[in-house]
């Protein structure tokens, strides 16, 4: 009976939606909201934010770009059909969406929200590597573990390997104690201080400001996501 | 009342047995590449971090299609009294039960995390089209299984309710089976609301198709005798939709080729100088519906049961390559995340990624074919699936002792009472 019932539920898009609204998803945050400004204008692509996240999250670099797992990743830009246009370095992670698609797709509820502070996370406990989320997601942030991870690859002993065959991705170093100040491997050790983390509805911190007064902009904003790493000078 | 006896196959010569331990032992090459993939972890197969969704994913939707299918025309023939396809009303819900667990067999397979087997059903996701497909297939599957149950028992009433089930629950499972790719909005290849339409009608035919193939070799190495009315009448419904597919493939192109948002997407697929063309051009319009619109057009050939099989067969392999088109290039084109700039990375992106199946994929796909293949042929060993005559026999034969008699002649209706 209950099979029927998700059939019928599933009849249209738009029943889930409602369906998705009942259960109390999405609104606006009030409180406490990690985001983070990446400043294109800065970063000079040296790549130290992708080597400090390996080193403090375990994420391998096996050597084979095909299965190469990357939480942050430094792009190389160049602007499209304007000749002498200079090539642009931009960070790119997950954007911790506060309507995030992969959360609506997980089967399982593997990905969910952090009700606290707003950060996407998975329960790898819980993920059965359907990889829809991988899917999903419009920003290539997750990525899936294809190979066990060598002991060598165990960098930092206080956080676990990533499980093999589940989705991973981006936690803004969750495991830290952001809420005590301290902040995720990338915003330390970035030599350039192109990247900015902070509480979002905080009227006092840096990300709030930079957010207040500069021109920000968030990728693909079409899909109306609402993501939580915003843009400078891209 | 006119009617078919049923009754199982012996199942005893050695060509018979060959067949079993053959497809036996290429299905536990699934069992066993499963396995490896299972302890080993995907970077054995031709996956990547872009395309995650490979050949596994394809024939998952193509035996999901089947399936649908073959119940829809099962049930529709029971619905509408259509008493001369009832000759395939039993097979066709065996089959479409059996699709359905070959569909979740490769599925699951394809899972990283296969021993999680059971977490959707109580983590349940109601924004999740495959959470929400854990539900629609296992009640889908119930149906089904009743379904056959009543039309053993030959209980018209309930063969009937059940048929209307089965019928609404096929389009279900389809429709539900097409929203888990047509709802991503992140891509622009996936979002479409043709998806769900286009895997429905793409089931109903390559379902046709499927039962005249199945059909006919059963009966051939058998040889028991079928009506060829039977397939004339089945190829006619055939063509129409397959006409139909034609349609929904060509307006769902011309559509992304008008937008300029999936121009370059679309013009990859068509013109593209790679594989994906062979696919669209050769697999899907060639083989899969040009050809057989011809075979079943041209008078020299519709009439003839070897062309409408080859016809048949043709369109099951264009019905795979439009599975191929709706899942693998929204994943091998690059994702827009920075519009208007061309952009490299270590992580692979703006790059056009390939996919190539590995051989432990391979073992996986040949493997679930033999699967079905053998337990197909054990089904119809140990349950009453086929006519003992597929010709519509006329009411002077059939009155009600002589069914009794006829049924007790050739094997008893009650399944497994005669299976080893």
């Amino acid at each position: 009976m209950g099979g029927l019932l998700a059939a019928v539920t599933a009849a249209t898009p738009a029943s889930q939606l409602v369906l998705a609204k009942a259960m109390g998803s999405a609104g606006p945050r009030t409180k406490l909201q990690y985001a983070m400004v990446v400043d294109s204008n800065k970063c000079d692509g040296c790549r130290v934010c992708e080597d400090a996240c390996r080193r403090e999250n375990n994420v391998p670099l096996y050597g084979d770009q095909r299965y190469d797992i990357y939480w942050i990743r430094v792009a190389q830009a160049t602007p499209h059909e304007l000749p002498g246009a200079e090539e642009r370095n931009v960070p790119l992670l997950c954007v911790h969406c506060e309507d995030p698609p992969c959360v609506h797709v997980c089967p399982t509820k593997a990905s969910f929200v952090r009700e606290t502070d707003g950060i996407v996370l998975i329960d790898e406990h819980r993920c059965i590597g359907c990889r829809y989320c991988v899917i999903a997601c419009p920003y290539r942030a997750r990525a899936i573990t294809f190979k066990n991870i060598p002991d060598e690859m165990w960098t930092n002993r206080e956080v676990p390997k990533l499980m093999l065959g589940v989705a991973t991705k981006c936690t803004f170093c969750a495991h830290r104690k952001l809420d005590e100040g301290e902040l995720p491997a990338c915003v330390e050790e970035c030599p350039m201080n192109a990247l900015t983390f902070g509480n979002k509805n905080d009227p006092s911190s840096d990300v709030a400001q930079i957010i207040a007064e500069e021109r920000v902009t968030v990728l693909r904003p079409n899909l109306e996501v609402k993501p939580n790493v915003f843009y400078l000078g891209v | 009342m006119a009617k078919y006896y049923f009754s199982t196959i012996e199942g005893k010569s050695p060509r018979y047995w060959t067949w079993v331990v053959l497809l036996g032992l290429v299905a536990l090459g699934w069992l066993a590449a499963s396995t490896i993939r299972f302890y080993t972890g995907f970077h054995i197969t031709g996956l990547s971090n872009s395309v995650t969704w490979g050949g596994a994913k394809v024939i998952f939707v193509l035996f999901v299609g089947l399936s649908a299918g073959s119940l829809m025309i099962s049930g529709l023939a029971v619905l509408f009294n259509q008493k001369e396809y009832k000759v395939l009303s039993r097979v066709a819900a065996f089959n479409a039960v059996l699709f359905m667990v070959g569909a979740l067999a490769i599925l699951i397979s394809d899972w990283g995390r296969p021993d999680r087997l059971f977490l959707p059903f109580y983590n349940i996701n109601p924004r999740s089209m495959l959470s929400l497909n854990a539900f629609i297939y296992s009640t889908y599957m119930t149906i089904g299984v009743l379904y056959l149950w009543a039309q053993f028992k030959e209980s018209e009433k309930f063969a009937k309710i059940l048929g209307i089930a089965a019928v609404i629950a096929a389009l279900f499972v389809h429709s539900g089976t097409g929203f888990i790719f047509g709802i991503i909005n992140g891509r622009d290849m996936f979002f479409s609301s043709m998806t769900p339409l286009a895997f429905v009608v793409a089931a109903l035919s390559s379902g046709t198709a499927l039962a005249m193939i199945m059909l006919h070799l059963t009966f051939k190495y058998t040889d028991r005798e079928i009506d060829r009315r039977f397939f004339l009448n089945l190829s006619k419904i055939m063509l129409g939709l397959i006409i139909f597919v034609m349609y929904i493939v060509t307006i769902e192109r011309l559509t992304h080729l008008y937008a300029p948002e999936f121009q370059h997407g679309e013009t990859f697929i068509m013109f593209g100088g790679n594989f994906l063309n062979f696919v669209l051009w050769g697999q899907v319009f060639l083989i899969g519906l040009i050809l057989p619109i011809i075979i079943l057009l041209n008078p020299g050939t519709r009439q003839r049961i070897g062309w409408i099989l080859a016809a048949s067969a043709m369109h099951v392999v264009g019905v795979l390559g439009e599975r191929i088109l709706f899942i693998i290039p929204g994943q091998v084109l690059p994702q827009p995340i920075l519009p208007g700039y061309e952009v490299t990375s270590g992580f692979g992106d703006g790059v056009v990624w390939p996919y190539i199946p590995q051989f432990v994929e391979w073992m996986q796909f040949v493997g679930i074919f033999s699967l079905i293949g053998l337990v197909y042929i054990v089904g119809i060993k140990v349950l009453p699936l086929l006519p003992v005559e597929g010709v519509y026999v006329k009411e002077a034969h059939a009155e009600e002792p002589a069914e009794e008699e006829a049924a007790e002649s050739v094997g008893p209706a009650e399944p497994a009472a005669e299976g080893a």
